[in-house]
């Protein structure tokens, strides 16, 4: 048989068969009556029909009229019934669930944790792949360009900024666009000396309001008359989160001011709710262009090689994205002169809405992965209900049995009991979006930073989603009951012997059991290899210590000269260096996984510049300090002293691979490298041969410069490092030499951040805002999807694991319940009552095995698809499947234990009697 | 005999209302009920009669349903609702409220 749960709902959408016929019927009978009438009182009978006619007007008309109203009225009807039926089964549903409060708590429970899950990752995935930005309005229009270059020798690189005259070029297309805005995304101090904090900001010219067509939700944006040169107006407009949580939502906040870069900007508007300009991360402030760059050199608006704004426009309407590629870049080319790439110079155009570009961005790849996994454990989690809704099924078959001998259809059985399904799965559904909303929180901050959260508590699209989800799964989650309605007979039910029938149900339990179990084996090879990997990321040896080490970075917001911007930074170190908790402290120009320093260098002797596999050594300024704190281990020769500066003679020290490569076979030391630009900017990586000799003082052991993961030409990169007075000079005069600063800190480093930004801040001359970050932070983003990994598949394993473990628990009990009799039998016979719970245990483990070997082989021919995420590990690796799979049985174990327990107090006298 | 009267607009539903209260009727009973009691002397085209009632059955005034006629023949009978003879009294008092006022605006000074 098939269920026919539908049955309602058809009825509710059939096309109502038009009641033609009944009118038919009324108008034939009243004719008829009439001709009766008439032929009583004599009326001759040929005259009858026409007479009968003329009395009750156009017949036709009549049907039809009579048609339209009846149509109508059946739909009602009908509606009215199945609503009717629909709060029937409801209200039964209901009243059923209640009476077994802890089922209906799992099974609520189990359900919202995976719709919440999947409900959390499809708010993400649309966000980073489907949705527009927020608050464009026809975002379709809008898009970013980008300049692709031709360099020299053929290569083509793509950039994101332009320069500002190029912006006024692409302006000038009118035909094209409706309107061209530059922005630049940028973080500015707000608030003064130690108190400065750090914001997220857009500076944009005038248009930019125009571009996305937005609303201010209050006051005003900002336009041409705020972005005038040279300086604009000091206002800004706030983004609507950023005033809900600095000022409360205060609508008092227009007309007062905020301190950014030091100096009072007025508050004009506030941004409508979710707006972050075209940007996925969120921005606090959006303020004029010109105010942003007023302290600038003014040659910003005039100089075609500065790169220092993006362009984002507005196509006018029925214009092409591809036309507008065109046009933009015949405009470009014969606008701009003034640098020579730009006569081969082409304008792309991307659409602010995620197009197919989107899906291969690192974020979308790992909302991408979260999703799949949120789906099988949706589907562990269907399973799982599946089992208990059967389980109960079972419990009731004499209760169904009745009734159906008593002559309720299996049509309206199947009906209530999909229903009560779908209510749990509705329920879980509702309490899921509130999981979700809190899950989206965790994985936003943990797993995907820089992806602004959504001011709204669900968008209409995921709502959407997750109620197909959930009706979804709680119809799957139903149809296992209604195959064992439709295979049942009555009698043998009634009968309840239970013979060929409960080893029918059995299979099915058994079979579902198996797919969670399968499933779940799955994830925790998963998280088994993922974890693992991490492991090997985390504790490879990079050549250096990050958890003691703090990066400070000085923003000044104004331009300094290069010798001040060194002093400030040295006069902090020395400051830094005597705070308690802080083990030293040092001016850095590059380091490892941060700002790289390449500069032209060659070797006498050698007709080009050193290179391990294309790639130019990597220089650092070194001070004593420096090389302490990143454990720069010396094995040849002397390491930089203090002794080594500007006057003394010019030393430098060459890692490992930079010695045998260059020199092979010879000790470096003593050998000459000269390094550094020379008078001007010259093209050449190699160093000219006027530079001063730099001779090799000592050789150093390699460490990681770029990536955590050393294949190909970051297996051996070449790193040499030079006393910081002695490092060669830009050609532009008074160029900064201090990046950075970097400090070591003896106990934890997030305890330590406060206290050295406002050492930092507190003691400098001028203002300041200094942004203090562990060191680890310049690994993480590559650390990031090794942990996105092995947390989501742990987290996702876990949780698997325990629903899987209610399941088992379930089906476990159930079958001890069924085995009452035969156990008791056992018993009698003179079985232990250890035997009888290992009877059950073994049982249990027998169930689990199947699913187990299912879920590894499953495991092994996945393997190669996340074999490319995993380092150092093989997805096949054997620790983790021997791992999982005793994982998964002495969870099995633990989940039988109570059942067995039950099983062996079984009283053979009663179990007999029972029959 | 008196003169046919054309039929008031409106009116049809209130007259449909009164003649179920007799119980429940076909509509060929209520249209002979009409001629009946108005000597033929309200000129109704019989066939408007089954929209009426339709409409009324919409409205939830009368409900209907198959049943056998006295010469045992297939016939839709009609009935009064509860709504529907609350509606009649509603419809009636105010018919008798317009009536009483434009037969005293006719009557001769």
């Amino acid at each position: 048989m098939i269920p026919r749960p539908f049955a309602a709902l058809r009825r509710a959408l059939r096309p109502i068969p038009r009641p033609r016929d009944e009118a038919d019927d009324e108008i034939r009978f009243h004719l008829e009556m009439r001709a009766a009438e008439m032929i009583a009182r004599g009326t001759p009978p040929d005259e009858v029909r026409e007479a009968a006619l003329r009395y009750f007007g156009d017949a036709d008309a009549v049907r039809s009229e009579l048609d339209t109203i009846d149509t109508w009225e059946n739909r009602r009807m009908s509606l009215l019934e199945t609503l009717d039926g629909l709060r029937t089964d409801l209200g039964y549903a209901v009243r059923t669930l209640r009476r077994q409060p802890a089922l209906v708590a799992g099974i609520v429970a189990t359900f919202a944790l995976a719709i919440g899950a999947n409900a959390a990752m499809f708010g993400l995935v649309r966000q980073l792949l489907l949705a527009a930005p927020p608050g464009i309005a026809d975002a379709e229009h809008v898009a970013r360009a980008r300049v692709v270059y031709i360099s020299e020798d053929g290569d083509s690189f793509r950039m994101t900024t332009t320069s500002y005259p190029a912006f006024r070029a692409l302006q000038s297309t009118g035909a094209t666009f409706a309107a061209v805005a530059a922005t630049r995304p940028d973080t500015i101090a707000m608030g003064r000396a130690e108190s400065a904090t750090e914001v997220a900001s857009i500076a944009a010219t005038a248009d930019y309001f125009a571009v996305m067509q937005t609303r201010p939700s209050l006051g005003r944006f900002f336009g041409p008359s705020d972005d005038a040169p040279p300086g604009g107006a000091p206002v800004v407009v706030l983004s609507h989160a950023f005033w809900k949580r600095k000022f409360h939502g205060d609508a008092a906040v227009l007309g007062t001011d905020v301190v950014l870069d030091d100096e009072p900007f007025t508050i004009i508007g506030v941004a409508p709710p979710g707006f972050n300009g075209d940007a996925l991360a969120a921005v606090d402030v959006f303020i004029p262009l010109s105010a942003a760059f007023r302290n600038r050199e003014p040659s910003w608006r005039t100089d075609e090689r500065l790169n220092v704004v993006s362009v984002v426009a507005r196509l006018r309407p029925g214009v092409m994205l591809a036309g507008a590629q065109r046009a933009a870049t015949a405009t470009l080319r014969t606008a701009l002169d003034g640098r020579r790439d730009n006569s081969t110079a082409t304008i792309e155009l991307e659409s602010v809405v995620p197009g197919a570009s989107a899906r291969q961005t690192p974020q979308a790849r790992i909302a991408l992965w979260l999703s799949g996994v949120s789906l099988v454990v949706l589907l562990i989690a269907t399973a799982n209900v599946a089992t208990l809704l059967l389980l109960r099924a079972l419990a009731r078959r004499r209760e169904i049995a009745v009734r159906i001998a008593l002559g309720v259809g299996r049509a309206r059985l199947a009906r209530q009991l999909l229903t009560e399904s779908l209510l749990l799965a509705a329920a879980g559904a509702a309490v899921g979006l509130v999981v979700a909303r809190w899950l989206a929180g965790i994985i936003r901050v943990t797993l995907l930073p820089g992806l602004a959260p959504s001011e709204r508590f669900v968008e209409g699209q995921v709502l959407v989603a997750t109620a197909v989800v959930a009706i979804a799964a709680g119809v799957l989650a139903g149809l296992a009951p209604l195959a064992q309605l439709a295979r049942r007979t009555i009698t043998a039910e009634l009968n309840a012997a239970g013979g060929r029938g409960s080893a029918q149900r059995s299979a099915m339990q058994r079979g579902l059991v198996g797919l969670q179990v399968a499933l779940c084996t799955v994830l925790l090879v998963g998280a088994g290899v993922f974890v693992r990997s991490l492991q090997r990321v985390q504790s490879q040896d990079l050549g250096f210590d990050t958890s003691r080490l703090l990066l400070v970075e000085l923003d000044f917001r104004r331009k300094l000269g290069g010798f001040v911007n060194d002093q400030i930074h040295v006069e902090a170190a020395a400051r830094l260096a005597l705070l308690p908790g802080v083990s030293g402290a040092t001016v850095v120009q590059a380091m490892p996984f941060g700002f790289h320093h390449i500069p032209p260098i060659s070797v006498p002797g050698l007709p080009t510049p050193p290179t391990a596999n294309g790639q130019l050594p990597i220089l650092y300024g070194a001070t004593p300090e420096y090389l302490r704190l990143m454990n720069v281990k010396l094995l040849e020769g002397r390491l930089i002293t203090a002794r080594d500066t500007r006057e003394s003679p010019l030393v430098v020290l060459v890692n490992e691979s930079m010695a045998r490569e260059t020199w092979p076979g010879q000790s470096a030391i003593g050998k000459c490298i000269r390094a550094g630009h020379g008078t001007s900017f010259a093209p050449s990586p190699l160093a000219v041969a006027s530079l001063p000799c730099r001779e090799v003082v000592g050789v150093v052991r390699d460490s990681r410069a770029r990536s955590l993961r050393p294949v190909g030409r970051e297996a051996s990169l070449m790193q040499y490092y030079i006393p910081f007075p002695q490092l060669p000079g830009f050609p532009a005069p008074d160029a900064k030499e201090v990046n950075a600063l970097l400090v070591g800190v003896t106990g934890d480093v997030d305890h330590m951040v406060g206290a050295v930004q406002r050492s930092v801040q507190g003691g400098s001359s001028v203002p300041v805002y200094a942004r203090v970050r562990p060191y680890q932070d310049l690994l993480d983003p590559q650390l990031r999807p090794w942990q996105l990994g092995a947390t989501l598949f742990s987290a996702f394993g876990v949780l698997a694991l325990g629903i899987a473990a209610v399941g088992l628990f379930g089906v476990v009990s159930y079958v001890v319940a069924q085995r009452t009799k035969e156990i008791g039998v056992r018993l009698a016979l003179g079985a232990s009552r250890a035997t009888a719970g290992r009877l059950v245990i073994t049982d249990a483990v027998r169930m689990v095995a199947g699913g187990v070997a299912v879920g590894i082989v499953v495991a092994l021919i996945a393997a190669p698809a996340v074999q490319s995420l995993l380092f150092a590990t093989s997805a096949r690796e054997a620790v983790v499947m021997i791992g999982a799979a005793a994982a998964l049985l002495s969870v099995t174990v633990v989940a039988a234990a109570f059942p067995a327990w039950r099983a062996s107090r079984v009283s053979p006298m009663i179990a007999l009697r029972n029959e | 005999m008196s003169p046919e009267t054309e039929i008031l607009r409106g009116t049809l539903d209130v007259i449909l209302l009164r003649a179920l209260t007799l119980g429940p009727m076909h509509g060929y009973a209520i249209s002979r009920w009409i001629r009946e009691r108005t000597d033929d002397g309200l000129q109704i085209e019989e066939g408007a009669l089954y929209p009426a009632l339709h409409r009324l059955a919409r409205k939830g005034w009368v409900d209907s349903t198959w049943g056998f006629s006295e010469n045992n023949r297939k016939a839709r009978y009609y009935r009064l609702t509860s709504a529907g003879r609350k509606r009649l009294q509603v419809e009636t008092a105010s018919w008798e409220t317009y009536v009483g006022l434009v037969s005293r605006i006719l009557q001769p000074a």
